[in-house]
């Protein structure tokens, strides 16, 4: 018997609309999440990957549409929920942890008020009752003196303190989805690794699926048991941790291993960042005809400008790639 | 908190000060001899003798700091002097005619209040909607148009032509309408366009994504949110109003010939009734600095940044 | 530069382009009024008082027999001037004052803003009421008053647009070069300054216009028998139960023009994009 997975995104088409031109920026996006999973979203600024965030909360910004695809969450669609359903959905059933913790916050309003409306927000009674459970979350995350915490403004608190805090706000209600986008990008070295511990434990005692985005493929490999690779709003690879860190099979990846490694190589060894370097902007990294990769392919051939690389080949059990060279080439070796 | 209190009121001393000596020296401006113009408007004719006579008597031919001092001791005191015209003191006469003009100022603000913050909400909430461009349109417009234009149309048309309102005067609160309506007019116009790009940038916040991510219902991500944020600038745009309100009254008075101080300075400048203005001017820039000075405490201590911190 | 101005004004393009018809117009009118008049705006003549629109007389006479269409004509001459006069000589305060606090900072930085305070806790009307009140009225005094209560706020601005530019490379580079410090304010400080005040200029001249308008309706501006909006307006006064037309058509007049001046100075701004919010 399959388990039905948590998250299963099939397809997904995400499109800019300006002035009737419409520009895709995410691309046949398909993936799932089992129950329990901490699943990895990796790829440059550009890619991609908050924006398919947000279409799974429905949270798209204005201009910005969701043009096809499914979204079904424990076999429901998504994409038949009314705007009540949609807003019981948010912050119950999945939770977002945002990348810039400071910004979340109303500066005018104390945590206290953020941590009580949200609970008021999905059925908790009583400001008393909800005073109780947000002290019991943020004694839980590890965060001290919480009934003074509860009275404090967000400016008077470290990032990593409202990190904690957002990630207590969004245990409260035991989701079963945590959406974490970039959660440890705007803290310091030492809050980040408290942080991706956190989430571990979190996972560990609630058995709560993460999807965790991260352009950081040490956070990732910390992290998570999944993972798939992004670029110019498509997946090009996906594995597990350990088989893409073993043997990453797309270019975009095998250069993104490589930039990581060459920061610390000698100069004279250093391997050319060229290939890994980051989008400036979405349109650089958009391109309509042929593989998205293929300005910067190493192994890129005439085909590859003209046609899209073709179905996804599964290699040894759930590694797959998106690249019909890797397809031809690869195989043999394998 | 109190560091920030304490810095604002010692930095209006100065100004204070300012104020009063500008007030002073204004009247040194008057071409001709204020001794003359007392002599005038008292009716008594000017010769060599009475002439010399005034100028003794309201201290002219001492010495311009001697002056000041004495005027600044007086003023202090709330005695600003005769008016030329009426002869009584020109304090009592002021707070005789203070509680209409209050009572103008106030109603109007309410009114611009009450009207400018559900159409400035609305306008940014619905934005580029034929209500929101219709709102925009009429701001512009109020915005360009000569409130004391605008007072007489209405006079024209609710008093004259359809009999509903009275004219003149200040008697039941059917005498209020028109004033009021004129007066705030103006203010509505910029209320609502601050508020709607107040509103405006707030919606675009982070804060706003994540109160939504939560699940809030809408109506609470608005009101707990947002507008708690944008109305932040209206308080700081309320101190400046009050000044604006209070020299605006002056030409609304005149209109409606509301028994105000600004009616009363309006002739008194007429007239050259030189303590009137002085008293007058004095007067009005206080309140302004007040206003403001009270205005910068209130949003000090609505913004927990300033109010814990002491900056934002 | 000009290419996006032009791309910019596209967006906008009808408005502001009416916006821009209408002022040229009425500085056609204010300069060539005497030959666009149809009469003498001081033509009086009780015998044909309060007529109503005909041939001879388009908008018909006011209560002292003049035409109001001349009136009108002759008064955006006066209205225009005069808002001009204030704009420059206000211009002409501040941007010396202001260039000079930003500029040379410190004590004399400290000095000039505590009077620019002083000045600014007048609210403006009753500061420039209360000059002219003392001068006396009359256009030149009216001038000076509006100009007096106006200063300080342009001061100011000037005053951090000067701050900001001062630690720009190009100015630095210019210093150690030698350049006079005038020579440096007026050549490298100023031009680039210069669409920023452009920009709040255009938004003002409206607010002038208005207010010089209603210290006319208070017979404390512009004297009779000029013609002149505001002081029109006080005139059909007594007149307005029977005939509204008298005070009616002088207010459309100043509507439009400060109309049309506010939506320049949007324009402008959008394309300007000039410092901070107003």
């Amino acid at each position: 018997m399959t388990k039905q997975p948590l998250l299963a995104v099939e397809g997904l088409e995400i499109v800019i609309r300006r002035k009737d031109k419409l520009t895709p920026v995410v691309r046949q996006l398909s993936f799932t999440i089992e129950q329990g999973e901490i699943f990895g979203l990796v790829g440059e600024s550009g890619c991609g990957k908050t924006l398919t965030c947000l279409s799974i909360l429905n949270l798209l910004p204005s201009g910005i549409d969701k043009a096809a695809g499914n979204i079904r969450l424990n076999g429901t669609n998504l994409g038949e929920l009314s705007r009540e359903g949609w807003r019981r959905l948010r912050g119950d059933k999945v939770a977002l942890i945002a990348q810039n913790p400071m910004s979340a916050f109303n500066a005018i309003r104390t945590i206290g008020d953020h941590f009580t409306e949200t609970l008021l927000a999905h059925g908790k009674s009583d400001t008393r009752a909800a005073r109780e459970t947000a002290i019991a979350y943020l004694t839980r995350v590890g965060l001290p003196d919480a009934p003074l915490l509860l009275r404090q403004y967000p400016f008077e608190l470290s990032g990593g303190m409202l990190q904690r805090v957002i990630i207590a706000i969004a245990l409260a209600q035991k989701p079963d989805l945590i959406i974490a986008d970039e959660p440890t990008t705007a803290l310091d070295a030492t809050s980040q690794v408290q942080i991706l511990d956190l989430l571990a434990e979190v996972r560990r005692e609630f058995g709560t699926s993460i999807l965790l985005i991260s352009h950081d493929l040490g956070v990732i490999a910390r992290l998570a048991d999944s993972v798939a690779v992004m670029f110019g709003g498509q997946i090009v690879e996906q594995a597990t941790v350990a088989a893409l860190f073993a043997q990453p099979l797309h270019p975009y990846t095998q250069a993104l291993m490589n930039a990581r490694r060459s920061i610390g190589l000698a100069r004279r060894q250093r391997l050319p960042l060229s290939l890994a370097r980051p989008a400036t902007t979405i349109k650089t990294s958009l391109v309509t005809t042929g593989c998205g990769f293929a300005g910067r392919c190493p192994h890129v051939n005439g085909a590859c400008r003209l046609l899209l690389p073709g179905q996804a080949e599964n290699y040894a059990g759930s590694h797959w790639v998106h690249c019909r060279n890797v397809a031809g080439s690869q195989r043999e070796a394998l | 908190m109190v560091d920030y209190i304490v810095k604002r009121l010692l930095s209006i001393i100065p100004v204070l000060f300012g104020i009063s000596v500008i007030t002073f020296l204004m009247l040194r401006l008057a071409p001709g001899d204020p001794a003359e113009a007392y002599l005038r408007l008292s009716q008594i004719p000017a010769t060599e003798a009475t002439v010399q006579a005034v100028r003794l008597e309201l201290g002219l031919d001492r010495p311009l700091i001697v002056q000041y001092g004495d005027w600044l001791v007086k003023a202090l005191m709330l005695d600003f002097g005769r008016s030329y015209a009426t002869h009584r003191p020109v304090w009592d006469e002021m707070m005789f005619l203070l509680p209409a003009t209050a009572e103008l100022a106030g109603v109007s603000l309410c009114t611009t209040l009450a009207v400018s913050l559900p159409v400035g909400i609305l306008s940014a909430l619905y934005k580029e909607s034929w209500f929101d461009h219709f709102c925009r349109l009429l701001a512009f417009t109020s915005a360009a148009m000569p409130n004391f234009w605008l007072g007489f149309m209405l006079m024209y048309f609710f008093a004259f032509q359809l009999d509903l309102l009275p004219t003149l005067g200040r008697g039941s609160w059917h005498h209020f309408i028109l004033p009021a309506a004129t007066l705030s007019f103006g203010y509505i116009a910029t209320y609502i366009r601050l508020l709607r790009i107040s509103m405006l940038e707030n919606l675009e916040q982070p804060f706003v994504l994540y109160a939504r991510a939560r699940g809030l219902k809408e109506s609470w991500v608005i009101g707990r949110h947002v507008l708690k944020c944008a109305l932040l600038p209206l308080v700081t745009a309320l101190g400046m109003s009050i000044g604006h309100l209070l020299s605006g009254s002056v030409i609304v008075e005149s209109i409606f010939a509301w028994p105000g101080i600004g009616r009363f300075c309006v002739s008194a400048i007429l007239n050259r009734d030189y303590p009137v203005v002085q008293c007058f001017v004095l007067m009005m820039s206080i309140v302004f600095v007040m206003a403001n000075l009270f205005v910068d405490i209130a949003y000090a201590w609505l913004d927990p940044r300033i109010r814990l911190k002491g900056e934002s | 530069m000009l290419m996006t101005v032009v791309r910019k004004l596209e967006r906008k393009h009808s408005l502001a382009v009416v916006a821009l018809v209408i002022i040229l117009l009425n500085i056609l009118l204010a300069v060539f009024a005497t030959a666009i008049a149809p009469h003498d705006p001081n033509d009086v003549s009780l015998e044909r008082k309060l007529m109503i629109a005909d041939d001879r007389y388009p908008l018909g006479t006011d209560h002292l027999g003049r035409c109001i269409l001349s009136r009108l004509i002759y008064g955006a001459r006066v209205s225009l001037s005069a808002a001009f006069a204030v704009m420059t000589v206000t211009l002409a305060i501040s941007t010396v004052v202001g260039a000079l606090a930003g500029y040379a900072g410190g004590r004399v930085d400290a000095l000039i803003m505590r009077i620019c305070d002083i000045f600014l806790a007048f609210p403006s009307l009753i500061l420039a009421l209360a000059l002219v009140g003392v001068m006396g009225p009359g256009l030149p005094n009216v001038v000076l008053a509006l100009a007096l209560s106006q200063w300080a706020w342009y001061a100011r601005m000037i005053r951090g647009m000067v701050l900001s530019l001062k630690e720009r490379n190009y100015v630095l580079a210019a210093k150690v070069a030698g350049t006079g410090q005038c020579t440096i304010i007026a050549k490298h400080i100023l031009p680039n300054i210069l669409p920023q005040i452009a920009v709040l200029a255009t938004l003002d001249i409206g607010w002038v216009i208005l207010h010089i308008a209603g210290m006319s309706f208070l017979g404390l501006g512009i004297q009779p028998p000029t013609p002149e909006w505001g002081a029109m307006i006080n005139d059909g006064r007594q007149f307005l139960r029977g005939y509204p037309s008298l005070m009616a058509y002088p207010g459309i007049m100043i509507l439009g023009v400060v109309m049309a001046f506010n939506l320049l100075g949007d324009t402008l701004r959008d394309i300007l994009d000039p410092y901070g919010k107003r």
